[in-house]
C-alpha cells in the first residue's frame, strides 16, 4: 500500500513538473469547474450527435447531477470550460492556458482520468493553425517529463479530407458514414459508399492517398500522388487546379516535416475527427507502455477548434462561471505581464474563439506501471 | 517498434473452425492439437488467443491483443471504435426482427417494447423508425420473449431459421446483416501498421 502511495506522489511531482514546463512557456494555470451546466454542453451533443443514429451521445458519456432547475454534469471535458471561461471574461485574444485536473467518464478504461493539457485561444483559425510547430514542441516535451521516449505523432489535416468530399465548396450532407468510414479506415467502403469509381480514382490511388506516410516516405508518396488521377479529379469534380491544391493542402503538411521533430510525425488522414468544431491540424500521440503488459496507449490528443461564443454559452452570463477564477500563475509573471499588456492595447471582444491544445492523458502512466 | 509478433483474440465457438482452417488455406498453419487458449502460429509471427466472445472487445479495446476476429454485430455492440481491416468470407448471418405469426407490423403499433442481446442495434433500429418502443436487454434464448410474453418483438441474428420455425416464430423484418471482421485496436494499429498491412495482404481480406 505504502508503495502505491509512492508512486502516486511521484505522479503527481511529474504532473507538477509539466505545470511548471508549461507555465515557464507562457501558459496561465487554470482553474476549471467541477461541476457545470449540462446545458453548456449542447452544441457538442449536436455535433455528435448527428453522426449517431441513437443520439444522447453526450449523455452516455457524462455523469448528471439531477437538480430542480437545470441539471448539472460533472466536469468532463476541460477545453470547452476553459473557453466559456475566457468568454465569462471577456478575455481578450490571443491567450494561452494550461490546466491540470481530473474528469469524469462513463466509458473508457478509467472512469476518472487526468486531463493535462496546454491551449492557446485565438481568435481566428489561421494564428491557431500557425501555432502548430510551437504545440508540437511542447507536446513533445511533456510526454518526455512523463518519462516516455518512444512515441509517434500521427496527424491529419481536416482541410485535405474535406476537400476530396466538398463539391463547391458544399460538404456533402453525408458526412457521418464518410467520417465513420475513415476513423475505422474502412477505405474500401468508403470508395464504393462514395462511388469514386465513377469518379474516376482508382482504388489503389484512394489507398494511396490515405497511406500512413513518415518523414522518409512522404516526398514518395507525394510523387506517387502526384502522378495518379488525384489531379484530374480536383478538377473535373471542384475545378481546383492541382497547383492551387498542392499549395494550399500538401505544402503545409510536407512544411510540417521538415521540423526539427518531423521524425516522430506521420500523417495520417484518419485521425479527422467526426466533431464540426474540429478544424486544421489534428493530431494523436501513440506510445507503448507498461512494464509488465505491452500496451500501445494513445498518450495525447490535440488540434485546432473553433467554437462560436453563442454555441458554447446557453446564456449570455452563465451564472456557474460567477465563482470562478482564473488564478495568477506566479511561476510565470513574465507572461502573465505579456498577456496583460496585449489586454490593454486591443480591447476587442472576439465572436469565435479559435485555439490549438493539446490534451496529455498521464493515466496510463500509472496504471501501467503497477507492480501486478 | 518494428517486427512484432502480433496477437490476434478469437470468439470461442462457432467460429473457432473456420477461422483456423481460412488461415491454414493462406498458409498460417497452428498446432490445434494442444488443448491451450494460446495458439501460436508455426510460420509466422502471430498468435491467437481464444476469448469468450462478449469479452473480445474488451481484450481489443484495451490493447491486450492487437487484433480480433469477431462478428460485426459484436463490435457494434461494444461501442468502442476499432479499426476495421476486412470481412472474411464467411460466417455471414441476418439481423431480423422477429413476432409471433400475425403480430402486427411494428409500425403499425403505438407503443412496444422489443426484446434483444443487440441493445445497441436495437436502440439504433427504434431511432431510425422514429418508435415508441420500450427495449428489454436479455442475454440468451431471446425467441422465448414472444412466446412468453416479455416483449411481442425480438430482434436478433438468424443463420438457418430453424430455431425460429421451432418456437412458431417468423421474421418480420430484415433489418440488417452481420460478418466476420478482422478488427485491430487503434493505437496498436498506427504503431505496428506495417506488420498489420502483411498480414492483411497475407489473409486477402
Amino acid at each position: 500500500m505504502k508503495n502505491y502511495f509512492t508512486r502516486y506522489d511521484n505522479y503527481l511531482s511529474t504532473i507538477a513538473n509539466i505545470q511548471s514546463h508549461l507555465s515557464s512557456k507562457g501558459y496561465l494555470r487554470t482553474h476549471i469547474p467541477l461541476v457545470d451546466k449540462q446545458s453548456n454542453y449542447n452544441f457538442l451533443e449536436n455535433s455528435l450527435s448527428k453522426n449517431h443514429n441513437s443520439g444522447n451521445e453526450t449523455l452516455r458519456e457524462q455523469y448528471v447531477v439531477l437538480m430542480d432547475k437545470e441539471n448539472k454534469v460533472i466536469r468532463f471535458d476541460s477545453t470547452v470550460s476553459l473557453a466559456q471561461l475566457l468568454r465569462k471574461h471577456n478575455t481578450v485574444l490571443p491567450f494561452k492556458a494550461q490546466y491540470a485536473n481530473t474528469v469524469l467518464h462513463k466509458r473508457g478504461p478509467f472512469n476518472e482520468t487526468w486531463q493535462l493539457g496546454a491551449e492557446h485561444f485565438y481568435s481566428a483559425l489561421t494564428d491557431a493553425d500557425k501555432a502548430f510547430p510551437e504545440m508540437l514542441e511542447i507536446l513533445c516535451e511533456s510526454i518526455n517529463i512523463l518519462g516516455i521516449q518512444d512515441f509517434f505523432i500521427h496527424i491529419g489535416y481536416v482541410p485535405l479530407v474535406h476537400s476530396l468530399f466538398e463539391r463547391n465548396n458544399d460538404i456533402i450532407a453525408d458526412q457521418s458514414k464518410i467520417y465513420a468510414y475513415i476513423r475505422n479506415r474502412s477505405f474500401d467502403a468508403l470508395y464504393r459508399h462514395y462511388g469514386f469509381n465513377e469518379k474516376g480514382i482508382s482504388i489503389q490511388a484512394f489507398h494511396h492517398l490515405f497511406k500512413i506516410v513518415d518523414k522518409n516516405t512522404i516526398n514518395e508518396w507525394y510523387a506517387t500522388l502526384n502522378q495518379s488521377e488525384i489531379p484530374n479529379y480536383y478538377h473535373a469534380h471542384n475545378s481546383l487546379d492541382w497547383h492551387t491544391i498542392e499549395k494550399k493542402y500538401f505544402d503545409p503538411i510536407r512544411s510540417l516535416f521538415s521540423t526539427r521533430l518531423g521524425f516522430r510525425l506521420r500523417l495520417d488522414l484518419s485521425e479527422v475527427p467526426e466533431t464540426s468544431f474540429h478544424y486544421g491540424t489534428l493530431f494523436s500521440a501513440y506510445a507503448i507502455l507498461g512494464t509488465h503488459a505491452d500496451r500501445p496507449i494513445c498518450i495525447a490528443r490535440g488540434g485546432n477548434y473553433i467554437f462560436d461564443y453563442d454555441d458554447i454559452s446557453t446564456s449570455a452570463n452563465p451564472s456557474h462561471l460567477e465563482t470562478l477564477k482564473i488564478p495568477t500563475d506566479k511561476g510565470s509573471k513574465k507572461n502573465s505581464k505579456e498577456n496583460s499588456q496585449k489586454d490593454n492595447k486591443k480591447p476587442t471582444i472576439p465572436t469565435t474563439i479559435a485555439g490549438m491544445g493539446f490534451t496529455l492523458y498521464p493515466d496510463p502512466l500509472l496504471e501501467l506501471t503497477h507492480d501486478h | 517498434m518494428t517486427t512484432r509478433n502480433l496477437s490476434i483474440a478469437v470468439g470461442k465457438g462457432r467460429l473457432e473452425s473456420p477461422i483456423l482452417d481460412y488461415f491454414a488455406a493462406k498458409q498460417l498453419h497452428f498446432d490445434k492439437t494442444k488443448r491451450n487458449l494460446t495458439l501460436i502460429c508455426k510460420n509466422y509471427n502471430i498468435r491467437m488467443l481464444f476469448v469468450k466472445n462478449s469479452d473480445l472487445s474488451q481484450y481489443v479495446h484495451n490493447g491486450i491483443v492487437d487484433l480480433g476476429i469477431a462478428g460485426s454485430d459484436t463490435i457494434h455492440e461494444s461501442e468502442y471504435h476499432f479499426v476495421l481491416l476486412g470481412e472474411f468470407p464467411f460466417g455471414k448471418t441476418k439481423i431480423c426482427l422477429i413476432a409471433k405469426q400475425h403480430t402486427s407490423p411494428i409500425e403499425s403499433v403505438p407503443v412496444t417494447s422489443i426484446a434483444s442481446k443487440y441493445t445497441r442495434i436495437t436502440r439504433d433500429f427504434v431511432q431510425r423508425r422514429q418508435l415508441n418502443a420500450e427495449i428489454i436487454p436479455l442475454q440468451g434464448s431471446v425467441e422465448l420473449a414472444p412466446r412468453l410474453g416479455l416483449a411481442p418483438y425480438i430482434i436478433d441474428l438468424v443463420d438457418t431459421g430453424d430455431t425460429i420455425k421451432a418456437n412458431n416464430l417468423v421474421i418480420q423484418e430484415e433489418i440488417g446483416s452481420t460478418s466476420v471482421q478482422l478488427i485491430a485496436n487503434q493505437a496498436s494499429y498506427k504503431l505496428h501498421y506495417r506488420d498489420i498491412d502483411k498480414l492483411v495482404e497475407l489473409l486477402q481480406l
